[in-house]
C-alpha cells in the first residue's frame, strides 16, 4: 500500500536526481576548454515502480511510479574516432619530424646564397680559368689557392653540421624512447585505478579520458593500435607487440648499436629483440638518421674525395712555376696511414684485414670507341654486404667506352671512366652495407685481356690475379705505379677537405704548366714554362667531365641533383603534414562533434534541471501540505 | 620535330593538365570536408574531362617513344634518361627537369588523393557508426497488467521508429 510519506520520497529522489544532473552540467562548463575532456551525462531512469509480482501484493493497480534516480553517469565518446586518430597521428608525428629535418639540412646547404658550396665551386672553376690564362701571374695562383680554401671550409662546414645534426637527432631518438616509457608507465597506472573503480561499480570518466589523452599523445611518437576488446584490459600494441596489457607493462630500450655508429637501436628492454617501426616521431628520426643523413653525408663525402682526387690526378701531371712536378693540390690522408700499401686494420683488432683502393688507372692509354678485339668476362663485387660476385661480359665488338657502360650499369659499387689522359680508370663509390667501407674496391677479376693487357689494370688474368680488398697486400695485384693508385681516404673525406700545407705554403707549386715529353720517355718530364697555363685549363675542364662517382655526372650536376632530392624531399614531406592536418582536422572535429562541449547546450540543461530541481521542490512542500492537512484533520476529530 | 623534343614539349602539357588535376583534388578535400555532394561532383566531372585529355597525350607521349626507339635503336625498355642522354647538355637537363617535376606533382597528386580518400571514408564510417547508435537506441519494454496480458513499448525512436 502506498505510504503517506511516499510522495515525500519521490520529490526527494527528483531533487537528489536534477542536483546530481546540475553537477554534471557545472563539471561540463568546467571543462569547457579542456581538449582532452569528454561531455559527460546523466542518464535519469524511473526508479523500481511498486509492486514486484507477488500473491501478497496490494489490491491495487500497478505498477506505481517512485520516482526517479541516477543510472549511471556516462561519458560520450567514440571509439571509431579514438582509433581513427590514433592511427593518423603516427603518419603525422612521422612526417612533421621528417619536415622539420630536411628543412634544417636545406639550412645546412643554404642554397641559393652568394656563401654556398655552389658559388664556391663555381668561383673556383672561374679561379683555374684565369690561371690558365694568366699563369705567369702570382696573383692568379693566390685567387685559386684562396677560392680552393673558401670551397675546402665549406665543405667541411657542411659535413660537420650534417653530423651534427645526425648525432642530435639520434639524442632525440634516446629522449623519444624515454619518453614512450614514460607515458606507457602512466598508462599502465590509470589501468590499474580505472579497473578498481569500475570493480566497485563507478564510471571512471575522468580517468578513462587522461588514458585516452595519453594514448593519442602516445600514437604521436609510435606506430600503435589499441585493444578495446576485454573490458577489464586496455591493451596498447606496437607493431602488434603487447606494450602495455593492463596492468603488465612493457618497457622499450635505446641500446647504443656498434654495427651503427653507436647510434641507439630501439628494442624490447625485456628480450633485446628490435622493434619494427612504421610510423610517428621515432621512425621519423630514425630513418632521417640512417637514411636522409647518412645519404646527404654519404655525398659530401663523395664530392670531396672525387674532386680532391680528380684535381690531384691532374696536377700531378703538371708542373708548378718552378717546375715543380708530381704534387697534390688537395690534401689526400689516406685511410691505412703510414702504410703505403694500403693495408687497413677495418674490423678495429690491431692488425691489418684489408686492402683499402679507392682508384687505380691503368697504365695503357685506350682508344676510347675502337673495337676491342678481345673476349671475356670481368668479376666484380656486390658492395651491398652480401659479397654477391657480378659478372660483366666484353665481345670483340665492345670499344672501351661501351664495356665501362656495361661496368657502370651493373651498379656494384665501382665505376669506370677514361681520365684526362686517356687511360682507363676504376674507382669506388660510397659502400651500401657500412659507411667504414666507403670508397674501397672491393673485387676485380677478369678472364680475358681487357683489364691486363689492354688497359694495363691488373698484372694477371683469371682468379690468381684477382684483386680481392679482404687480403692484405693485395695492391700488388695492380700493374701500375703507386702514383696511380689512390689508397682509400680517411673515413669521412669531406670532414678533412683541404688545400695542401704545401700549396698553402707556396703557391708557385700550383701546376699551371703542361709538360713535355723530353727523350722519348713516355711520360711528360720536363715544364713547358711559366707562360704554359694548360694544365690549368685541364682542371677547369672538369667542370664539364662527368666524373662524379656512381652518376654520369659533373660535380655541378651532381651538387644540384643533392639539393633537388632534398628539395623534392622537402615539398613531399611539407605536402603530407599538410594532408595529414587537414585529416585530423576532420577527425577532430567529428570527436568535437561527439564529446565536446556546446555552452548552448549545456546552459539549456542546467535550465531544464534547475526547474525539475524546482519542481520536485515543490512536490515536496505540495505533499507537506497534504500531511499537514491530514494532521490537523486528526487535531479537530 | 625530333622525337626527344615532342617528348619534352607533351611532358610540359601534361604538367599543365596534371597542374589542374592537383587543384581540382585539393578543392575536393575542402567539398568533403564540408560534406558540399554537389561541389565534389562537379570536381569530379572536371577532372574527368583533364583525365581523359592526359590520356590522349600518353598516347601520344608512347608514340614519340616508340619513334625514338627506332630511331636510335633502343631496346625496349627506354628510359627519360636515355632519351635525355641524346640530347645535348641544356636540353637534355630541361627534359630532364620537366619529367621530375612531373614525377613530384604525381606524387603530391598521390598523396592528395590518399587524403581525400580516407576524408570521404571517414565521413561516411562517422555517420554509419552515428546512425547505427541510433538505432541501437531503439528498445523495446515490455511488461505485465494486472490482467497478465503483455503490452510491449517502443522506448528511443531516436531517429527510426522500428515496428516489432
Amino acid at each position: 500500500m502506498n505510504s503517506s510519506f511516499m510522495g515525500i520520497e519521490i520529490g526527494k529522489r527528483g531533487l537528489m536526481s536534477h542536483q546530481q544532473a546540475l553537477h554534471t552540467t557545472g563539471h561540463n562548463i568546467s571543462n569547457a576548454e579542456n581538449r582532452e575532456y569528454s561531455r559527460q551525462r546523466v542518464v535519469i531512469s524511473a526508479a523500481d515502480p511498486l509492486y514486484v509480482p507477488a500473491l501478497n501484493r496490494a489490491e491495487t493497480p500497478g505498477n506505481i511510479g517512485q520516482g526517479s534516480e541516477v543510472s549511471i553517469v556516462e561519458r560520450v565518446r567514440n571509439a571509431f574516432i579514438d582509433d581513427r586518430i590514433v592511427a593518423e597521428m603516427d603518419v603525422s608525428g612521422y612526417w612533421e619530424t621528417k619536415d622539420t629535418l630536411i628543412r634544417q639540412i636545406e639550412q645546412i646547404y643554404n642554397e641559393p646564397s652568394a656563401d654556398s658550396l655552389r658559388s664556391r665551386l663555381d668561383e673556383l672553376w672561374r679561379g683555374w680559368e684565369e690561371l690558365s690564362r694568366y699563369p705567369e701571374q702570382r696573383a692568379t695562383r693566390e685567387v685559386v689557392k684562396e677560392k680552393a680554401i673558401n670551397l675546402a671550409s665549406e665543405v667541411r662546414n657542411i659535413f660537420r653540421q650534417l653530423y651534427d645534426l645526425r648525432e642530435n637527432v639520434n639524442n632525440q631518438v634516446g629522449a623519444r624512447v624515454n619518453e614512450i616509457n614514460s607515458i606507457g608507465r602512466n598508462i599502465r597506472d590509470l589501468n590499474v585505478r580505472i579497473l578498481k573503480a569500475e570493480a566497485l561499480g563507478d564510471q571512471p570518466n575522468d580517468l578513462r579520458d587522461r588514458r585516452d589523452a595519453l594514448i593519442e599523445q602516445l600514437s604521436n611518437l609510435v606506430n600503435i593500435a589499441v585493444g578495446r576488446s576485454d573490458r577489464d584490459e586496455t591493451i596498447v600494441y606496437i607493431s602488434g607487440e603487447n606494450f602495455i596489457q593492463g596492468e603488465i607493462f612493457r618497457p622499450l630500450e635505446a641500446r647504443p648499436d656498434g654495427e651503427n655508429h653507436g647510434f641507439y637501436r630501439v628494442v624490447w628492454q625485456e628480450t633485446g629483440t628490435d622493434i619494427t617501426l612504421e610510423g610517428g616521431i621515432l621512425k621519423g628520426l630514425i630513418e632521417t638518421r640512417d637514411v636522409t643523413l647518412r645519404e646527404n653525408i654519404n655525398d659530401i663525402n663523395a664530392f670531396a674525395v672525387n674532386l680532391t682526387d680528380l684535381t690531384n690526378e691532374v696536377h700531378r701531371d703538371g708542373f708548378g712555376r718552378r717546375g715543380e712536378t708530381n704534387f697534390n693540390f688537395f690534401r689526400h690522408i689516406p685511410i691505412s696511414g703510414d702504410n703505403v700499401d694500403g693495408n687497413h686494420d677495418l674490423n678495429n683488432d690491431g692488425i691489418a684485414d684489408v686492402t683499402a683502393i679507392f682508384k687505380v688507372a691503368g697504365n695503357n692509354r685506350v682508344d676510347a670507341s675502337a673495337p676491342i678485339g678481345i673476349t671475356g668476362t670481368i668479376t666484380l663485387m656486390t658492395n651491398d654486404g652480401r659479397d654477391m660476385l657480378t659478372q660483366v661480359s666484353y665481345n670483340a665488338n665492345d670499344s672501351v667506352l661501351s664495356v665501362i657502360r656495361k661496368i657502370n650499369d651493373a651498379r656494384t659499387g665501382v665505376v669506370a671512366y677514361l681520365d684526362h689522359n686517356g687511360h682507363f680508370g676504376i674507382k669506388a663509390t660510397t659502400a651500401r652495407d657500412h659507411d667504414r667501407r666507403n670508397f674501397m674496391i672491393r673485387y676485380l677479376e677478369d678472364s680475358g685481356q681487357f683489364l691486363v693487357g689492354l688497359t694495363g689494370v691488373l698484372r694477371e688474368g683469371g682468379a690468381n690475379g684477382s684483386f680481392d680488398y679482404r687480403r692484405v697486400n693485395d695492391i700488388m695485384k695492380f700493374l701500375p705505379e703507386r702514383e696511380h693508385i689512390t689508397i682509400t681516404p680517411q673515413y669521412n673525406p669531406a670532414s678533412v677537405m683541404a688545400v695542401d700545407d704545401s700549396i698553402i705554403a707556396d703557391v708557385d707549386r700550383i701546376a699551371a704548366a703542361q709538360g713535355r715529353d723530353i727523350g722519348g720517355t713516355g711520360d711528360f718530364n720536363t715544364t713547358n714554362g711559366v707562360g704554359d697555363g694548360t694544365n690549368a685549363l685541364r682542371i677547369a675542364r672538369l667542370r664539364q667531365k662527368n666524373a662524379m662517382v656512381d652518376s654520369n655526372s659533373t660535380f655541378n650536376e651532381f651538387y644540384n641533383g643533392l639539393i633537388a632530392r632534398i628539395g623534392t624531399q622537402g615539398q613531399q614531406a611539407q605536402d603530407r603534414v599538410r594532408n595529414q592536418q587537414t585529416l585530423l582536422t576532420n577527425l577532430k572535429n567529428m570527436r568535437e562533434s561527439v564529446s565536446g562541449i556546446n555552452l548552448d547546450e549545456e546552459m539549456s540543461n542546467m535550465v531544464m534541471f534547475q526547474h525539475g530541481y524546482n519542481a520536485s521542490a515543490r512536490v515536496i512542500s505540495m505533499f507537506d501540505k497534504m500531511l499537514e492537512t491530514i494532521i490537523r484533520l486528526g487535531v479537530g476529530a | 620535330m625530333k622525337p626527344a623534343l615532342h617528348i619534352e614539349k607533351i611532358l610540359r602539357q601534361e604538367l599543365d593538365l596534371y597542374g589542374s588535376v592537383c587543384a581540382l583534388e585539393e578543392e575536393k578535400g575542402g567539398a568533403i570536408i564540408a560534406r558540399d555532394g554537389k561541389l565534389l561532383e562537379a570536381l569530379s566531372v572536371k577532372q574527368e574531362k583533364l583525365l581523359n585529355r592526359i590520356s590522349a597525350l600518353e598516347d601520344t607521349r608512347a608514340e614519340a617513344v616508340d619513334e625514338f626507339r627506332r630511331e636510335h635503336r633502343a631496346g625496349a625498355g627506354v628510359s627519360l634518361r636515355d632519351i635525355a642522354a641524346s640530347l645535348d647538355g641544356e636540353r637534355a637537363a630541361s627534359l630532364t627537369r620537366a619529367g621530375a617535376e612531373l614525377k613530384t606533382l604525381l606524387w603530391k597528386i598521390q598523396a592528395l588523393t590518399e587524403t581525400n580518400g580516407k576524408l570521404a571514408k571517414d565521413s561516411m564510417d562517422f555517420y554509419n557508426v552515428l546512425l547505427a547508435e541510433a538505432k541501437s537506441k531503439v528498445s523495446l519494454r515490455t511488461g505485465y497488467t494486472r490482467k497478465a496480458v503483455e503490452n510491449s513499448t517502443i522506448e528511443n525512436p531516436l531517429i527510426f521508429n522500428r515496428v516489432v
